[in-house]
């Protein structure tokens, strides 16, 4: 016993908790680093956050993406 | 009381008059025009997926099972992170590349379904079971206001329909998701600052140990009552498995589709686990208190209102009775619009009135969410169910019937129409059976499926079955041309769930 509690469910609590925060953080980071990696080898750049360059007052983002889909 | 319940519908009803120039179009009603930060997608995911069920339905539980309910907490955590790691961010990825608004709009997209089978499918299983989930919501609603008001059932479950119905008629989607960031925070609050209340009421954590133990010590062990037998395992399994419908919900995946971009993901994923972190074992260690402090409840799904009317003053009270309200509105509000949608936008937009304005299917849009908001009404009024299992049941509807076709669509290339046709229905249509009695029992009562396996959680099955069908019929059909070049590029774009992205892809 553990503060009145048995030890496994101070475990499954620990199970609970632990790996699904990690998981995110891990993902968050990668992520984070990859896009912005990404931004920069892309031809006019983007913001490194998964939206395509935008030309000055010309088409919203919906259309923009549009065009991409005939890509690979 | 009474005026704080006022302040709050008066700012849902602000919400939603404020988010209506946005919803005048087909994707400003129905994913905000894709415009959302992280935050609000968080949020609104998180309220979105932890309903009533998660303020009366899992405090009850926790009363009633005690530390056994955190594998609830263990199945939520991981199927929440596991959405937002792994899922999110190629299901974004495909849907602005279809310029899909809706589940049904990317499957249809994503096999090539010019028959429209898969739009077809997708609006009646959504439409029959947002009707049991809104329903739930509704008793939930009906609950909570007898408890807290000393209102009759019936009345607090019109109350709860009627500022549903209207905030949600008028604001749509960035209404829905805005007001579940206010509900969001305020359910964050309580469920922070409860459990400590109660714990702090019982004398201590010691002092609450030491009480639950002497009530029932299986109270405080991880398998419960039955340990590691096969009906605690299955129990265990059970509690679980409820997580995996984070994966594919159709009602959560909308959020990822309404983010501004990928980058949105990930932030919004730190902060969805973290949240429901707190909602979770908030809510378990609320019901575990409450056993200690009021052991003889004839309801353990109203320990929650009891311990708010016994303790605080009624300003306090009220503003509790607000969370859990905030907790009911914000699922149905969102249930309203996913049934909408899949009449709107999958069935009358896409297959009978391509020619009909955005303008016109936004006004029916409007239209309907009211006329299934009153069908859940109807089945809501006559009886007061236990809110645990039958929330569950029509999240599990939902969740075996799309998760396993979603989960195959984005990740395995072989997937085709046939199979996310045939997976989707023997999904649903498993989660449904399991619990209808159709064995033979004693003096002539049916007896389910269900009962038969230590009431295994119809999820399991569901998806079990719904992934089964889906490979299976998939290996004998063929894959549209374009899926692998388009898997391949997705891939190349987003990453993998712990890769980042490898290059433009051109």
């Amino acid at each position: 016993m553990i503060a009145g509690l048995p030890v496994g469910t101070w475990v499954l609590m620990a199970f609970a908790v632990v790996p699904g925060i990690v998981l995110v953080t891990a993902a968050y980071r990668v992520h984070r680093r990859g896009d912005a990696r990404y931004a920069e080898q892309r031809p006019g750049g983007g913001d490194g956050r998964g939206t395509a360059p935008q030309p000055r007052g010309g088409a919203p983002p919906q259309a923009t993406r549009q065009g991409d889909a005939g890509r690979g | 009381m009474i005026s704080v319940l006022v302040t709050y519908f008066a700012v849902l009803i602000g919400i939603g008059w404020w988010a209506s120039r946005e919803s005048r179009s087909v994707a400003g009603f129905y994913v905000a025009g894709k415009k959302l930060p992280s935050w609000v997608i968080a949020f609104s995911s998180n309220t979105t997926g932890e309903s009533g069920w998660l303020l009366l339905g899992l405090t009850g539980m926790g009363y009633l099972v005690g530390f056994h309910a955190l594998w609830v907490v263990l199945g939520e955590v991981i199927g929440v992170a596991l959405a937002w790691s792994v899922v999110a961010r190629p299901f974004k990825e495909f849907t602005d590349r279809y310029d899909a608004i809706t589940v049904p709009d990317y499957l249809a997209d994503r096999f090539a379904d010019r028959a429209h089978v898969l739009r077809l499918v997708s609006a009646v299983i959504i439409f029959t079971m947002v009707g049991a989930y809104t329903a739930a919501q509704l008793t939930a609603s009906g609950k909570a206001f007898s408890s807290f008001l000393g209102t009759s059932y019936e009345g607090g479950v019109l109350l709860g329909a009627a500022v549903i119905l209207l905030y949600t008629s008028i604001g749509g989607f960035k209404a829905v998701a805005y007001s579940d960031v206010v509900q969001g925070v305020l359910m964050f609050l309580c469920l922070l600052l409860l459990p400590i209340f109660g714990i702090w009421q019982a004398g201590g954590w010691g002092e609450l140990m030491a009480g639950i133990g002497e009530i029932d010590p299986a109270l405080l062990l991880p398998m419960g009552e039955h340990g590691w037998s096969a009906a605690g395992v299955i129990s265990a399994l059970s509690f679980a498995g409820i997580g995996l419908a984070f994966l594919g919900a159709p009602q959560l995946l909308t959020r990822f589709m309404s983010a501004r971009n990928r980058g949105q993901i990930g932030e919004g994923g730190v902060i969805a686990v973290l949240c429901i972190v707190v909602f979770d074992i908030g809510a378990v260690l609320t019901g575990v208190a409450g056993r200690y402090l009021f052991p003889g409840l004839a309801d353990p799904e109203t320990v929650l209102p009891v311990m708010s009317t016994e303790f605080f003053p009624a300003l306090i009270a009220g503003v509790i009775l607000v969370v859990v309200l905030a907790a009911i509105m914000s699922t149905v509000d969102s249930l309203l619009i996913l049934a909408s949608s899949a009449v709107v936008r999958d069935t009358v937009q896409k297959v009978f009135r391509p020619d009909f304005s955005d303008r016109r299917l936004a006004l029916i849009g409007r239209g309907l969410t009211v006329v299934i908001g009153l069908g859940g009404l109807a089945v809501a009024l006559p009886e007061s169910r236990m809110i645990f299992w039958f929330v569950l049941f029509a999240w599990s509807g939902l969740a075996s019937a799309f998760t396993p076709v979603v989960l195959c669509s984005l990740f395995w290339r072989g997937t085709t129409r046939a199979g996310a046709v045939w997976g989707m229905i023997a999904g649903f249509l498993t989660a449904v059976v399991w619990v209808l009695p159709i064995l033979p029992g004693s003096e002539g009562a049916g007896i389910a499926l269900k009962e038969r396996f230590h009431d295994l959680y119809e999820m399991i099955p569901g998806f079990a079955m719904g992934f089964l069908v889906t490979i299976v019929v998939s290996l004998f059909t063929k894959p549209p041309p374009d899926a692998a070049p388009v898997m391949e590029d997705v891939k190349r774009m987003v990453g993998g769930p712990f890769s980042a992205a490898r290059g433009t892809g051109d």
